[in-house]
């Protein structure tokens, strides 16, 4: 063992120079690592959105695709349009049904799913399938329920003597393709709201019926403060899915029958590339991205920041 | 008494959950293994007297027999489907490469290094997330037909980036976020610079997350529909969805139709069963 | 003791560091630590005493003033080049590797031959009693283990300077202990001058050679813990190492009669060392302060509390004052009892009332 001097017995003397060759500022490292994201994203994502911006204001010729600048009037020319004003209507509809569906299936699933049974965790496991699997490919296979001439609903409607039913009608055509959205989407929120609801404390039930409180009650006053905030997050996720679905709609009705299932994302889809309006497209998707915005940001200042903050005043 | 009644109607409702949830799965299923002779009588058989692989045999491109024991041949669509596997496989597997190449520094950067313009850039990125692909389509449309884009694998495996780059950051930043917080000092303690402790210690020791991360980009990359549908619909890079599009639309059995869903339904499935160990500890509601 | 093991005092001159928007987490701090020797930083929650152990390892730069290893200026060096140990608080081990793996990474990078890092690995091992361990990883092994197994790879270099940032925080009282009394044999065993930064004021005082209390960023005091117990600098100080309730009691100073009157007491001093204000705090620990039984009062017992073989009883003063006092089950009180206080006035200390400073070591009566 060797012992050195006490470091009070120290001279005073210049430090050596060392060569540090780890220490590059943080914020420099950080910034190398993030560069390629940044540069991936501004140029596909911000690029894009601003040359659709750029394109909203073009008059574009459909034959030689020259451009000359039309101010708003692609905007006034969509705006004016009945068939926009419908695909709006549409699009809150759609979104509005899918809304609903989707956090009843999910909150009953997670309802459910929070009991003891037998094969619990195999219907656990299982709920996850439709999730897992691509929309266009959930929109074919729900085509084979709805069919009428080879559907499953329509084949079982047969067995017990009853007339098949055109889901896909005029009528029904939105409230149905809203069921295979949230067929689709609901199992994402149930386990969202599962997690949830198995974080709350069960003596809180316990107090509860001793307090006398029935089933009703105890759901009003204890299981729904709990989802509030999971279920509020799953509603801006599913809104905004539904304000822009296009694979289920492509291939289940293609916006009909008609335009009775014509949204607004289905309209700049067919204003673009099948009637090649590139103007009108562009201002179009403007006007949805910024509905998105809008439905959005509601959700987010109505819903989740209150909570948030409170939540975080809570813990200091 | 009553937990009798209670527990009656849990287990109803657990079937009837059971019941919407594969129902659909299970009849294209049906549809799939019966033959189209059977299936296309005035009645819609619900179950198949005669279940058969026919329709998957001819899919994969051999005549098979038929239900009356005449040979059926393969069917048209086949090959496109099978491509258009292929094609869905590799572009996903480009995708989830580059993607994992670029996704996963920033990921870690986002998470653990105490850099400024840490949380404006975490939001910016997620925030792309929210413009609908829809109103990207054109302009890239416009930029691929200038730059002959349109119809290759390399144009759709970049606009497939722009989805799954800050998908994959967002999920890899919270799974960076949950290793051990000295794990970093602790390394430099050791004798890392940073850039070693990232590559010898913080990547190894993230692996589940990049491999949740890695299946999250494929499976994203699969699904994507609309972006293949504009830029590969009747090229040779074709990728699955468009070539189930063209399928269905198309004046097809439904049967064959149904054999060639299920065969494009195998890919993701079975990845997500492999690898279902990883993707549980997604947190799914950032996905 | 391990041979070659080096042992180097450690000084910080006139450290501070601030982080975000220019909070001082450390500031003008000096602090000299001797060779070999164990030094506890105890403060409560942002106190900076993590941040003085993050600079001692040069995981942060501090933003002005020198850090010297012996007669080395290590303020710019990296934390590779200090040739520290460090334990931190969440038992960090690689996850993808086993304890072995874990604890050899750093000679391993060090260009440490290998049968050396066995024979060193061996040694630690056993000496933490982790031998059988080795091969798993640290998600296979209980939060105890994986806690020496942390030390374990922090000593396995040969550190000069072992540092431990409240290592033991997440684990229950009785691995603490048990833990806290290896740590104080390893320091004996291995030599190495150690840093151990805590909250937990028995730890501090039960590990250290001596114990440096830090709050705000400042050091309030340094001392061997005895005396620290003894002399706190202030009535912050004291309140904050005692292991028992303090009380802290206002007294009134007749300088010409040489008395006191504390609780409506009145008490006559054999003179204190210095002259003392006309009033003053007087700083009492519990276990210095004993009931004795008065038909007269001037105290009225309010609750009684077993503590072990003792009792804690709370009485209030005339004044409305709450006291704390502790008494042995030979003489017990009932609650409403009336009764006066025992002072053990050497114990006692005196702090100004204004500034909290201690003015006077004792008293005398």
């Amino acid at each position: 063992m060797t012992t050195e001097a006490p470091p009070r017995a120290l001279p005073r003397r210049e430090s050596r120079k060392v060569a540090v060759s780890s220490s590059i500022s943080p914020t420099k490292f950080g910034l190398m690592l993030v560069a390629p994201v940044a540069i991936l994203l501004l140029a596909t994502v911000v690029y894009p959105v601003l040359y659709s911006l750029y394109l909203s204001v073009q008059r574009v010729d459909p034959l030689t695709g020259a451009k000359s600048f039309a101010g708003l009037v692609n905007y006034s020319r969509a705006l004016s349009d009945k068939a926009t004003w419908w695909s709006l209507l549409i699009t809150v509809y759609y979104t509005a049904c899918v809304t609903l569906v989707s956090t009843g299936v999910a909150l009953g699933s997670a309802l459910i799913l929070r009991e003891r049974f037998r094969g619990r965790a195999v219907l656990v496991a299982l709920i996850a399938l439709p999730w897992s699997m691509s929309t266009y490919a959930a929109a074919v296979l729900w085509r084979y329920v709805y069919s009428p001439q080879y559907g499953l609903l329509a084949g079982l409607a047969e067995r017990l003597g009853m007339d098949g039913v055109d889901f896909l009608s005029k009528s029904t055509v939105v409230p149905a393709l809203a069921v295979v959205h949230a067929w689709q989407f609901a199992p994402l929120g149930a386990y969202f709201l599962l997690a949830t609801l198995q974080s709350v404390p069960e003596d809180q039930y316990r107090l509860a019926k001793i307090d006398g409180m029935g089933v009703w009650l105890r759901f009003r006053h204890i299981t729904m403060p709990y989802v509030r905030l999971p279920l509020a997050i799953f509603l801006v996720l599913v809104a905004g899915q539904a304000a822009t679905a296009f694979d289920l709609i492509y291939f289940l009705t293609s916006g009909g029958p008609g335009n009775a299932s014509r949204t607004l994302t289905f309209s700049v889809y067919e204003t673009f590339f099948q009637n090649q309006e590139f103007g009108k497209g562009a201002a179009q998707s403007w006007i949805l991205l910024i509905l998105i915005i809008a439905v959005t940001s509601f959700y987010y200042f109505l819903i989740v920041t209150p909570r948030r903050s409170r939540g975080e005043r809570k813990n200091t | 008494m009553r937990s009798r009644k209670r527990s009656v109607f849990i287990h109803t409702a657990a079937a009837a959950l059971l019941v919407w949830t594969i129902f659909p799965i299970v009849w294209v299923g049906i549809v799939s293994v019966t033959y189209h002779a059977e299936f296309a009588q005035s009645h819609i058989s619900l179950l198949p007297s005669h279940p058969t692989l026919s329709n998957y045999i001819r899919m994969l491109g051999s005549p098979a027999a038929g239900l009356d024991g005449r040979e059926l041949s393969p069917i048209g669509n086949g090959p496109l489907i099978l491509d258009g596997i292929v094609n869905s496989v590799i572009v996903a597997v480009l995708t989830t490469v580059i993607g994992m190449l670029v996704a996963v520094p920033a990921a870690y950067a986002l998470a653990r290094v105490a850099m400024r313009f840490r949380s404006s850039s975490l939001l910016t990125i997620i925030a792309t997330r929210s413009v609908p692909p829809i109103s990207t389509a054109v302009p890239f449309f416009a930029l691929y037909n200038a730059l002959n884009l349109t119809g290759t694998r390399a144009g759709l495996v970049i606009v497939h980036l722009t989805i799954v780059v800050p998908l994959t950051v967002w999920v890899g930043y919270s799974f960076f976020l949950n290793l051990p917080p000295s794990l970093e000092q602790m390394a430099r303690v050791d004798g890392c610079s940073r850039w070693s402790a990232f590559r010898r210690i913080v990547l190894p020791a993230a692996r589940p997350g990049l491999m949740a991360m890695a299946v999250i980009a494929f499976l994203t990359s699969w699904d994507e529909f609309a972006f293949a549908l504009i830029f590969t619909t009747g090229t040779p890079t074709q990728t699955f969805g468009p070539a189930l599009s063209g399928m269905f639309f198309l004046v097809s059995l439904p049967n064959e139709v149904a054999a060639g869903l299920v065969l494009g339904l195998l890919p993701p499935m079975v990845l997500a069963i492999v690898f279902s160990r990883y993707i549980r500890r997604v947190n799914f509601v950032s996905v | 003791m391990i041979t070659g093991t080096k042992q180097v005092g450690v000084r910080i001159e006139a450290a501070v560091k601030s982080f975000g928007r220019g909070q001082r987490a450390v500031d003008s701090l000096d602090l000299d630590i001797r060779p070999g020797e164990l030094l506890t930083v105890l403060g409560p929650s942002g106190s900076g005493k993590s941040t003085v152990l993050s600079l001692l390892a040069g995981l942060a730069e501090v933003d002005s003033g020198r850090i010297w290893f012996g007669d080395q200026d290590v303020t710019a060096l990296p934390p590779e080049a200090r040739k520290i140990g460090v334990v931190f608080q969440s038992a960090v081990l690689y996850p993808h590797l086993s304890l072995r793996e874990s604890i050899s990474f750093a000679p391993k990078l060090a260009g440490v031959p290998r049968d050396e890092i066995n024979a060193r690995i061996a040694e630690v091992a056993a000496f933490l009693q982790i031998s059988h361990l080795l091969d798993r990883r640290p998600h296979e092994v209980s939060g105890g283990e994986r806690q020496r197994a942390a030390i374990a790879k922090a000593l396995v270099s040969r550190p000069t300077l072992l540092l431990m940032d409240e290592p033991f925080s997440a684990l229950d009282a009785q691995l603490r202990r048990a833990l806290r009394s290896q740590v104080v044999r390893l320091h004996r065993e291995f030599g190495a001058t150690t840093v151990f930064v805590t909250h937990d004021q028995e730890e501090a005082l039960g590990m250290g050679d001596r114990v440096a209390v830090m709050r705000g960023g400042r050091l309030e005091q340094v001392a061997p813990p005895l005396e620290l117990y003894r002399n706190p600098v202030n009535t912050w100080v004291a309140n904050f190492v005692s292991l028992q309730p303090l009380n802290l009691l206002p007294v009134e100073y007749d300088a010409q009669a040489g008395e006191v009157k504390l609780c409506g007491e009145t008490v006559r001093l054999a003179g204190p060392d210095r002259p003392l204000p006309a009033t003053f705090t007087l700083g009492i620990r519990s276990e210095n302060l004993r009931l004795r039984p008065s038909a007269d009062g001037p105290l009225q017992v309010l609750t009684a509390e077993a503590v072990g073989e003792q009792v804690k009883y709370t009485v209030v003063a005339p004044d409305g004052t709450n006291v704390v006092a502790l008494g042995g089950a030979d003489q017990v009180f009932e609650p409403d009892a009336k009764v006066a206080l025992a002072v053990d006035w050497p114990r006692a200390m005196v702090f100004d009332t204004e500034t909290g400073a201690r003015i006077v070591e004792g008293i005398t009566v």
